[in-house]
């Protein structure tokens, strides 16, 4: 493969699109979760529940910034590497992201500041549709860019003219075909992920011995959000699959199960070694029936091989078959964590058991994986078209030149890696340090608390002190 | 009502909503970035803390209306989107680093003491590097594009020119403007009088370098002369060039007596009128100077709905965004006084009976 402009736009997109995703998948899952902690702090009053929420939220609060400043760069570098294609759907992709921006974005941002700096400024109900709108934001912009992306996969609604698409009809272009089921699959995985973040550093409290009231409420509700939603992202990620995208994108799944002949009887593959050129796989392990099986819910069904489609229009087998191979048998992982769970929990050892507290940590991260693994199956699945079967990736790229788009891509990897390194460092050393305890004295060099920082506007008396500390 | 919405207006009427964006975008984002520009004059921490809490809760929504403002471009005028950003590559990308630093310094200078120093530099460094990203870009785009049937023709380099980073220096003094102005309004102290004396020191630098943009623009690009020659458009250019010297009166007339928001407000009027004249001078070009934007518009259909999505949200986004201004409203105190405060607040409440719910 020659480098050229083309194929580093493409690798830096990939990039920052990859490390962007990271973070909304955490505000999304860490939203829903502080959203369900301050409802219950509202209902019952216990300052439990406050340090659950003060402590999470400082989290929240950096992972929201990073999805932030990697979100700008994403609206931009349509723009910038992806000219040619901003310019064709523009009219369709523009105005989604459009509403979006008017609708979610600011609605996040606008009440971000009340959330974590509002402590003491606003009474607690109003600080509560705060935590709740900013939430709420991150879920519609969600919706939006979903749609947009969605469109991109099974667009409709459009006439291409004149270099440009044209809308012939909205309704069909923001419900297109795939758009409910990856709106739903996204959304369920970002909260999916949340649960498991918090579960994650929950039980390593557990572990430790640490904070140990504060870490089974957090635990047992971010596991209980856990064991509820992934069975049905499993329905719904086998639904998108087999009944949407082996209809609309049939080249994606067939690269997802690996084979390159038309199999009946077909086992699941596991393992395979690929080879485009000669359209062949030089291995192949699997597990019999099992292919078959998830296609067509019977022994025999054929699953549909690659060389169904022209090799001009095919995908990368190896990226997008380890890629679904990846996300699904963690995710069945996952799964079986949260059924456990609920067995745990039924005969009351949910807090004692440390093996499951070990999986749990140990799983902390898996979501972020998943999430990954399912974007790089979804848009590498995609290609060689960034519009299917409309818009070709070779027509959609910037005329700008190699050594521009080579600076800018070494710079957005040793920059996006430095604040990585920096958000996982001031991370970790938060979480170590762990949530203040109950009616703590302030010690000298405590950080500055959510409370101080809203007592630091003289504008408008503090509200009474059980109302804005908790403390 | 559907007649004054066609292919001839509809076009205005989004022009005109990306270019009240782009002013609303400098101006707010102005002097957030203003005051991290200013950080490092800071001789200690606390009162860096002070600046940094004072633009804390509302820099992620100013910082929103630069999103909108490309994605107005990108919904609105598609053709203009895909040839100005590839022309404009090299600050664009600077530009998203440089912010990239400053948001995320934000958050986590909070989290640590001992490294605390070192996010200071990020904040500063990002936002003195964004702002002068932003004014060559603007710089660029007076100087004219090398656009060739819609897409970007010229080199990596045509971007910068001694014009452009006379507009880049030109953007950060006006940015460290009104970000003294700001702090000046919000802060008490060695820092209110501190910032007094720079919003005071900055209006002469960034005057004379105004000043100098203007009249070197013409020499930039000839076409603006040819512009500027056209009488309505003469007559906005005054309306807009008093518009600066009333603002800039303000400032100089508030001397540092009294309460900076008047300096504040005037120095933002200020701005203002520098961007609504930059739009003045690109005028009907939203492809300087090759395409329209009639001839760059997007179908009527998506225009429309962007047009609607504005009208609708944005008077909504305006009443909540001004509500947050109104929570965060007063003085910043330091972290000492702010302690002080929760404790005044702890003795006042167990005296009197308790408050109640107060939404």
């Amino acid at each position: 493969m020659e480098i050229d402009a083309t194929i580093l736009s493409r690798i830096q997109f990939a990039f920052t699109v990859a490390f962007h995703i990271v973070f909304p998948s955490m505000s999304i899952g860490v939203g829903l979760f502080l959203v369900i902690v301050e409802f219950l702090y509202l209902r019952t009053n216990d300052e439990l529940y406050q340090r659950i929420y003060r402590f999470w939220s400082i989290i929240f609060a950096l992972g929201f910034g990073m999805g932030v400043v990697s979100g700008i760069v994403m609206s931009f570098q349509f723009g910038t590497n992806f000219g040619r294609w901003a310019q064709a759907v523009g009219p369709v992709i523009g105005p989604i992201i459009g509403m979006e921006v008017v609708t979610a974005f600011f609605l996040e941002a606008g009440f971000l500041g009340i959330m974590l700096f509002g402590w003491g400024k606003v009474g607690k109900r109003l600080h509560f549709a705060a935590t709740f709108l900013v939430a709420f934001g991150t879920t519609v912009s969600a919706a939006f860019i979903m749609s947009a992306n969605s469109w991109m996969h099974t667009p409709a609604g459009v006439v291409f003219e004149n270099g440009r698409f044209v809308v012939t009809d909205w309704l069909a272009v923001i419900f297109n075909p795939s758009y409910p089921y990856r709106f739903i699959h996204m959304l369920m995985a970002a909260w999916i992920t949340g649960a498991f973040f918090v579960a994650g550093i929950s039980a390593w409290y557990l572990l430790k011995n640490r904070h140990t009231e504060f870490a089974r409420k957090g635990f047992s509700i971010s596991v209980g959000l856990a064991s509820i939603l992934l069975p049905l992202q499993l329905y719904v990620g086998d639904v998108l699959a087999i009944d949407v995208m082996a209809v609309h994108q049939p080249a994606k799944i067939q690269a997802m199960e690996g084979f390159w002949e038309t199999t009946p009887d077909a086992q699941w593959n596991v393992i395979i070694v690929p080879d485009q050129k000669e359209q062949k796989n030089h291995v192949q392990i699997g597990i019999p029936y099992l292919g078959s099986l998830f296609v067509g819910k019977d022994l025999h069904t054929p699953v549909p091989g690659l060389k169904e489609t022209p090799p001009a229009e095919q995908p990368k087998m190896w990226i997008v078959f380890y890629g679904f191979r990846i996300m699904f048998i963690l995710g069945c992982v996952m799964f079986g964590a949260a059924v456990y769970s609920v067995y745990l929990r039924w005969r009351g050892r949910l807090f004692t058991s440390r093996a499951f507290h070990r999986l749990m940590f140990w799983l902390t991260p898996a979501g972020f994986v998943c999430v990954l693994s399912g974007w790089i199956t979804s848009e590498v699945g995609r290609q060689p078209y960034t519009v299917y079967r409309m818009l070709r990736t070779a027509d959609s790229v910037s005329p700008v030149s190699l050594e521009a788009v080579a600076t800018s891509l070494t710079l957005f990897v040793v920059v996006y890696l430095t604040l990585l390194a920096a958000f996982i460092w001031l991370v970790v050393k938060y979480i170590r340090r762990g949530p203040a305890e109950p009616h703590a004295a302030a010690q000298p060099g405590d950080k500055p608390e959510a409370a101080t920082i809203g007592m630091a506007w003289g504008g408008a008396k503090p509200k009474a002190i059980e109302e804005a500390t908790g403390l | 009502m559907t007649e004054i919405f066609n292919q001839d207006t509809l076009p205005l009427f989004w022009g005109a909503i990306v270019a009240v964006a782009l002013a609303v975008y400098v101006a707010l984002d102005g002097f957030d970035l203003g005051v991290g520009i200013l950080l490092l004059t800071a001789p200690n921490e606390r009162e860096r803390d002070v600046m940094v809490t004072s633009v804390a809760p509302v820099w992620d929504a100013n910082e929103t209306w630069l999103v909108f403002t490309g994605v107005g471009l990108f919904g609105g005028f598609p053709l203009a989107f895909g040839a100005i950003l590839p022309a404009l590559y090299l600050p664009l990308i600077g530009m998203l680093l440089c912010l990239a630093f400053r948001g995320t310094a934000f958050e986590f200078r909070f989290q640590t003491d001992n490294r605390r120093a070192f996010f200071d530099y990020a904040f500063c460094f990002g936002s003195v590097g964004a702002a002068f990203c932003q004014g060559l870009a603007l710089g660029a785009l007076l100087q004219g594009l090398n656009v060739k049937n819609g897409l970007f023709a010229g080199g990596t380099f045509d971007f910068l020119s001694p014009f452009t980073v006379l507009t880049g220096a030109t953007l950060v003094f006006g940015y460290a403007l009104v970000g003294a102005t700001w702090l000046n309004w919000r802060t008490e102290g060695e820092l209110e009088l501190r910032t007094r004396r720079f919003a005071l020191g900055l209006l002469p630098v960034f005057a004379v370098l105004l000043i100098a943009a203007i009249v070197s623009a013409p020499l930039a690009q000839p076409r603006i002369a040819e512009i500027w020659a056209d009488a309505t458009r003469r007559g906005v250019g005054v309306s807009l060039a008093l518009g600066i010297v009333g603002g800039a009166v303000g400032v100089l007339a508030w001397r540092g007596r009294g309460s900076g928001r008047a300096a504040f407000f005037s120095s933002i009027f200020t701005v203002l009128c520098v961007v609504l004249l930059f739009v003045a001078t690109l005028f009907p070009f939203v492809i300087p100077y090759e395409a329209t934007i009639w001839q760059a518009a997007s179908p009527e259909r998506s225009q429309i709905v962007l047009l609607v999505a504005a009208l609708v949200m944005l008077p909504i986004v305006g009443s909540y965004s001004a509500y947050a201004y109104y929570v965060f409203r007063g003085k910043v105190k330091s972290e000492a006084e702010a302690e002080a405060a929760l404790a005044e607040a702890a003795t006042d409440n167990k005296s009197s009976a308790p408050a109640g719910n107060v939404l």
